[in-house]
């Protein structure tokens, strides 16, 4: 973690940690420093940045399932 | 007593326009107005009966779950202050039939979150990316479309544990906000972002696995 005038990098939280927290971040729930972290680390590391994507994806896809109920012709 | 809920299409059409808002709605179904319920029931039950089955296995089940939530609206009628939605309202009542109905049913699928570490072995011991994600968002987008892709994600969905099933289906696919759903489930914020963060892991791992998106 850093210090409170050092800029956040992406090393400051591992792969694992940034995916840990990603539900959090896509919900706003995380505090200001530990966004700041995440922006960092998602801004230099394009495994953590693709994996946000699919969760995005993921989300989009699942919310899929609710129009096709209610598309006519489905019982 | 048997309500008699239809979803023909043609019925839904007969209530779809105009719009009447939710208050108007209760208001005319506090003064007895069948239309209302209907058009109440067209908005709702669906997605009732959706979210049951995170509870109960069985359709013909969580169709009587969500069948007898409508009652419970009837009867708790009067008791509805307007505090959360109605369709929040509704889902808590689903919730609380669809625990008793499943506790009768007996049949509950392995819940075994305990063992699930999504994603666990793709990182090294130091927690960098060991094996990284495969690039598959881009063209995912691409096929979104495929109505193929829903037929699947709702596959998934239904495998999935209860708990986590029940927190996706309320949050993903009928896209109720954080809070509603823990007013829902009586669960707290932290709880309900694990289950939706190991829900929506295990949906998206499978098409990286699959490589069919």
């Amino acid at each position: 973690m850093t210090t409170r005038d050092a800029k956040p990098d992406a090393h400051d939280i591992t792969c694992r940690q940034a995916v840990s927290l990603m539900t959090d971040y896509l919900d706003g729930a995380l505090g200001p420093d530990d966004r700041a972290l995440m922006e960092a680390h998602l801004a230099e590391c394009e495994g953590c940045a693709e994996h946000l994507r699919q969760i995005r994806i993921t989300v989009a896809v699942t919310g899929r399932i609710r129009e096709e109920d209610l598309a006519p012709g489905r019982a | 007593m048997r309500l008699t809920i239809t979803t023909d299409p043609e019925d839904v059409r007969g209530y779809s326009s105009p719009d009447p808002g939710e208050g108007d709605l209760l208001e005319r179904l506090r003064a007895g107005d069948e239309e209302a319920f209907a058009c109440l029931v067209d908005r709702h039950h669906a997605a009732m009966v959706r979210f049951a089955r995170g509870y109960v296995r069985s359709p013909a089940v969580a169709e009587e779950v969500a069948q007898d939530a409508w009652l419970g609206l009837l009867r708790g009628l009067d008791r509805f202050e307007g505090r959360s939605s109605l369709r929040t309202w509704l889902f808590r009542i689903v919730a609380n039939r669809a625990i008793s109905a499943g506790l009768h049913e007996r049949q509950h699928l392995p819940v075994d979150d305990s063992e699930l570490e999504e994603d666990g072995g793709r990182f090294s011991q130091d927690g960098w990316w060991a094996t990284p994600p495969v690039h598959w968002a881009d063209e995912a987008v691409d096929r979104m479309v495929a109505p193929e892709q829903a037929a699947r994600v709702r596959q998934l969905v239904e495998e999935l544990p209860p708990a986590q099933r029940q927190v996706v289906t309320l949050r993903d696919v009928e896209g109720l906000p954080s809070a509603d759903v823990c007013h829902i489930l009586g669960i707290s914020e932290g709880n309900q972002r694990v289950l939706l963060h190991r829900a929506r892991a295990r949906i998206r791992r499978h098409p990286e696995h699959e490589a069919v998106w």
